[in-house]
């Protein structure tokens, strides 16, 4: 793998297979954020037990190789959907665009689906993530209506996977995240963002991003309580021309997260985290408490002793 | 006398905090849970009680929520918060699957207070407790959690000068887009004497089961209890018509405040107008939409009246 060097310690240790389900949920919020706030974790503490691992654990792998040599595992045996966001944040997000520029946000909801990444630069591009452990069972759905909201929408799947997409509309770009871990452009996306759909926009918007959105073009919000707000503001946003009411929300959309901390983090945090860390309930008293646990070594987490 | 059973969330905080009359003007005696680590809103709920010399009871041990094991800080905020003269508090002990009879003994045994509860909730050694806690002068009620404690169990801790509650949990959580318009809530304030029950209790229209907050609702839903005909208890469920998608609740609670006041205003309305209903009527006229844990204070605060208006009409 070329971007992700196993800690020697761990250089020839394999996670057994029917765990890697279970070490890759360690990258999940639900986990993570429970290992940062309580500096312990049961659920990391059972699966390393279980899976027979922690007797190679214990001469001092600190936290830091751990999460590397689990996420090294993952791309390289089992690409669960955390690896394709991964590799979303870092090739594309830091790779192609610039954290100045530029920035990502994971499930957002459109309709009654939710776009796995949507990354803004100065346009917006969603990327559906299909594993090989997805099927494409509700895409139609998602396409529809991501198409409503973004000016370009991706696929990103394995090479295998791409080759079953024949039936996607012309305007879907597809990616492979191929075997050696980059991003390949199967054929690009056609920028959609005249057709888009000014209602699912407001939609998708927060209160306060529509309120700033209609006040800037409309001059005042409208004067009604506050059981009406939404209804009135939507009249008046479905004014905007399509691209404009795109163009709009791209910006709005844009000062979501705190980009100034995730430019702090990146030379620090491990890059198998970058996904995790992308979020807006990831905050710097998060990231000084990650910063020290890194650090340490299992035992002193864990206790592992076996 | 009635015991209502509130986890103590910023807005159950809210309605001891800004009613206190209501709990110590009438029969009412709440058992308050606490579940949050900062303690400010508890404080000043009990605080209220306290200078309306209402009676309250609180978990020193809750099962649920942040404070899970945090017995000593609970009751350390007890004793700057309450004066040890205070004889309206009662501090309750909740018994359960994970208790031993030696640590809750040891429990009350330290507590520096003389009125102690018990809620009885899935403890299975009913006898040798009640035989233990017979001895222990200072437990003056037992507290069971209806759905948990068999009749026979509640039957051990029978005694003179020790009272029985019994709670039923009435209200059914489904997701709000799959209420009925009306079902069953309880009877219990009419039957608790025949079964042998010296008060009852009920855990308002929220239920028994802890839940921290929750994703965005499809659908807004308010409950509002009332008595039919007969005085038997019912709650009737205020659904939006919106509920496709989690957009737009403020539009939502006014489709479904706009059913509320709707039924209430009815000519053949079984609605009691309490103070909370006329601020949902209030807040219909003018169009204010101001927040879901508002909305859920409301018909708590509504459910407690109820209960206030029934038990004092029995007395005149």
């Amino acid at each position: 793998m070329a971007t992700y060097k196993m800690p020697i310690a761990l250089a020839d240790i394999q996670i057994p297979e029917n765990y890697y389900s279970s070490f890759t949920r360690v990258f999940t919020p639900i986990v993570m954020d429970q290992l940062i706030e309580s500096g312990y974790s049961g659920y990391l503490s059972e699966i390393i037990e279980f899976s027979g691992i922690g007797k190679y654990l214990r001469n001092g792998v600190t936290l830091r190789e751990f999460l590397d040599w689990v996420y090294a595992q993952i791309i390289g045996s089992y690409r669960s959907e955390y690896a394709y966001k991964n590799a979303i944040a870092e090739k594309i997000l830091l790779g192609r665009h610039s954290l100045n520029t530029s920035c990502m946000l994971k499930e957002f909801r459109v309709e009654n689906s939710r776009a796995d990444v949507v990354i803004l630069n100065g346009t917006s591009n969603a990327y559906e993530i299909k594993s090989e452990y997805d099927s494409f069972g509700r895409l139609d759905k998602q396409i529809s209506s991501y198409i409503k909201v973004f000016d370009f929408t991706n696929i990103i799947t394995s090479g295998s996977q791409a080759k079953k997409l024949t039936f996607l509309p012309e305007s879907i770009g597809i990616l492979e995240l191929t075997e050696n871990y980059t991003i390949k452009n199967i054929r690009p996306a056609i920028s959609m963002k005249d057709k888009v759909d000014q209602g699912t926009i407001f939609d998708s918007l927060r209160k306060n991003e529509y309120l700033s959105i209609v006040k800037k073009h409309f001059g005042e919000i409208p004067d009604v309580p506050n059981t009406q707000i939404f209804d009135e503001c939507k009249t008046f946003f479905l004014k905007l021309s399509p691209i404009m009411a795109h163009d709009e929300m791209v910006k709005v959309l844009k000062k979501r997260g705190d980009k100034q901390l995730l430019k702090d983090l990146v030379s620090e945090i491990p890059r198998c985290l970058y996904a995790y860390i992308i979020d807006r309930k990831f905050n710097r008293s998060k990231a000084e408490k990650l910063n020290v646990l890194l650090s340490k070594t299992l035992e002193e987490i864990l206790g592992v002793s076996k | 006398m009635y015991y209502p059973y509130l986890r103590g969330k910023q807005y159950e905080l809210i309605l001891l905090r800004d009613n206190p009359t209501m709990f110590s003007d009438n029969p009412i005696y709440p058992i308050i849970e606490p579940v949050k680590t900062n303690f400010s809103g508890f404080t000043r709920a009990i605080g209220n009680l306290v200078d309306k010399k209402a009676k309250f009871i609180v978990v020193a041990n809750p099962q649920c929520g942040d404070l899970v094991g945090e017995e000593d800080s609970i009751l350390e905020v007890i004793e700057d918060t309450v004066p040890s003269s205070y004889n309206g508090l009662s501090i309750a002990y909740i018994v359960n699957h994970d208790s031993d009879i030696e640590s809750i003994v040891e429990s009350i045994n330290n507590c520096e207070r003389n009125n102690i509860s018990i809620i009885h909730y899935d403890f299975i050694r009913g006898r040798d407790l009640a035989e233990v806690l017979s001895e222990i002068g200072k437990v003056k009620r037992h507290i069971f959690i209806e759905k948990y404690s068999s009749k026979l169990y509640q039957k051990h801790f029978k005694r003179d000068g020790v009272e029985r509650i019994l709670i039923r949990d009435g209200f059914k959580v489904r997701k709000n887009e799959q209420y009925p318009q009306r079902e069953h809530y309880s009877d219990l304030h009419i039957t608790y004497e025949d079964e042998g029950m010296d008060g009852f209790g009920d855990f308002l229209i929220v239920g028994d089961e802890y839940r921290e907050g929750g994703g965005p609702a499809y659908a807004v839903a308010i409950h509002l209890t009332y008595l039919n005909e007969e005085k038997d208890m019912f709650v009737a469920h205020f659904v939006s018509e919106q509920k496709g998608s989690p957009k737009n609740p403020a539009r939502k609670f006014a489709e479904a405040l706009e059913k509320l006041v709707g039924a209430v205003e009815a000519s053949d309305s079984l609605f009691l107008r309490s103070n909370a209903y006329e601020e949902y009527r209030r807040l219909n006229q003018i169009g204010h939409f101001p927040g879901l844990g508002y909305a859920k204070k409301l018909s708590m605060q509504h459910h407690i009246e109820l209960m206030a208006y029934y038990l004092n009409s029995l007395s005149t």
